[in-house]
């Protein structure tokens, strides 16, 4: 350690500088007045009449004051230091500056000296430690990735993907003119498709929705014609079922005419698998409330087969 | 303050001629007055003395009052005769009713410490390039660290670790006086 380091330093010195006799240790005994009665005498003596002793009795009292700052004294020196040698001004106006030295590179020394782990067991820990900023920012380096390589391969590498996103967010959104996807590609050609999409609805309303059947009879004149009332949805169709005397002919067409004579609607008549009701379907959206007439004529001779009236409320 | 001191106050005239004593040239004496008043305060400290200083002066106070009678006649290391008339004093302080004054390991204050570290940094800055990083490669790193970067140093400077920290603490010993002037200033 250091203060063996020290010692063997002191042995050196000894050795080679003057007095052989006085050793550094003991320079240091003597400044925490530690030497019997018999050296400190003779040291006494000695550092009134040697000027290189009294020089290394100096520099050694700097040194001993920066042990002491750099807490490098054992505990029983700290003792012998703050007792016996911290007694005159001069060494505490030491020590203030050993301080000074101590809080100017000891700090610094902290902080750029790499910390020695005992073991490979601390080093080991050291390096798993998920706490460590460093494996955070890794953590955080790999989730952006994952989310660009995602985001990548959606836009980039599967078009189908993408064009499923879109369908989606455009279904759940119809009503928005721009949708984030959208306004990155403008000229996508899936974009006025997505607008055409939701079309299909109503013609799926009107095949599922039922219509209204009104049965009518030929014999039937028009003050005593049925009254119907028309059905509310918009998309509504009023299914006349036209009762026939004699099924004359196998093709049949019917038009639908305004009391004032203005034919409002023709179509084809369906014949039925009873061959003697023939079905005409008129949307209820040309209906109105008025009296009309139903003109059932052979689709081939266009001659009138027979006359159907009813009334709507 | 020791009453001995208060009734014997030392004269301008007998001050002076102790350090005419010491050496007729008034630099000289003067250096070797503040060696002897060191060594005499180091001796006291080492006895377990709590007031070297104060009984340091009072040996050197009652050597100049006695110079006036020994100058003509004294023969040898003028430095001695001080030993023997502090042994005198310290023998005395023994005789006294122990006084010890409470232990201060007084912490700077604030202003003092950061006046203190300005200081040291003007210092530092005073130093040739070569002194300056001999002593921050002296005092960086710490304990076992210190040891190898200290022979490291030593290796690159030529000189072994002795020699090395012989010349860091004369640079220290400048860094105080440089330190101590500057605080005064």
């Amino acid at each position: 350690m250091l203060a063996e380091s020290y010692m063997a330093s002191k042995t050196e010195r000894s050795n080679t500088q003057t007095p052989p006799e006085i050793s550094d240790a003991m320079i240091r005994r003597f400044l925490l007045a530690r030497l019997d009665p018999e050296q400190q005498s003779a040291f006494e003596a000695s550092l009134f009449t040697d000027g290189k002793l009294e020089q290394r009795v100096r520099l050694a009292e700097y040194e001993l004051t920066d042990y002491y700052a750099f807490e490098q004294l054992n505990s029983s020196e700290q003792k012998q230091f703050e007792k016996n040698f911290l007694v005159s001004n001069n060494r505490k106006n030491q020590l203030k500056v050993s301080r000074a030295l101590h809080d100017r590179f000891e700090p610094a020394t902290a902080a750029h000296t790499p910390r020695l782990l005992s073991s490979f067991a601390e080093r080991l820990t050291s390096l798993f430690n998920l706490r460590q900023p460093s494996w955070r920012i890794a953590f955080a380096a790999l989730l952006s990735l994952l989310l660009v390589g995602t985001v990548w391969l959606a836009i980039k590498k599967e078009p189908q993907i993408k064009e499923e996103i879109i369908r989606r967010v455009s279904g759940k959104r119809v009503s928005r003119q721009t949708t984030p996807l959208e306004s990155n590609h403008p000229t996508n050609p899936s974009a006025p498709q997505h607008e055409i999409m939701p079309s299909p609805m109503p013609e799926h309303e009107q095949t599922v929705q039922s219509p209204m059947s009104v049965g009518l009879a030929p014999d039937v004149t028009r003050e005593k014609a049925p009254s119907i009332a028309l059905p509310e949805a918009d998309h509504a169709v009023v299914r006349f079922e036209l009762a026939l005397k004699n099924n004359q002919a196998t093709e049949y067409r019917a038009e639908l005419v305004t009391a004032q004579g203005q034919a409002a609607f023709e179509g084809t008549a369906t014949v039925s698998s009873s061959s003697d009701i023939v079905s005409f379907d008129v949307p209820a959206q040309l209906l109105k409330q008025a009296e009309y007439q139903v003109k059932l004529l052979n689709a081939h001779s266009n001659s009138t087969v027979a006359t159907y009236y009813f009334r709507v409320r | 303050m020791w009453p001995a001191k208060q009734l014997n106050v030392l004269r301008q005239d007998e001050f002076d001629r102790l350090l005419t004593w010491l050496d007729p040239d008034p630099e000289r004496a003067g250096s070797m007055y503040e060696k002897i008043r060191w060594r005499l305060i180091a001796i006291l400290a080492a006895r377990g003395c709590r007031v070297p200083e104060e009984l340091a002066d009072e040996t050197i106070d009652r050597v100049a009052r006695r110079v006036a009678d020994i100058e003509a006649t004294y023969v040898g290391d003028k430095a001695i005769y001080f030993l023997g008339v502090l042994n005198n004093v310290h023998h005395e302080y023994l005789k006294r009713p122990v006084i010890s004054p409470p232990m201060q390991i007084v912490a700077d204050d604030t202003d003092k410490k950061e006046q203190t570290h300005i200081c040291l940094e003007n210092c530092l800055e005073r130093l040739s390039s070569n002194s300056r990083a001999l002593i921050e490669g002296y005092y960086s790193a710490e304990k076992q660290a210190k040891i190898v970067l200290r022979k490291r140093l030593a290796q690159q400077n030529g000189i072994n670790v002795s020699v090395l920290r012989l010349r860091a603490l004369r640079i220290r010993q400048k860094l105080q006086a440089c330190i101590e002037q500057c605080l005064e200033a």
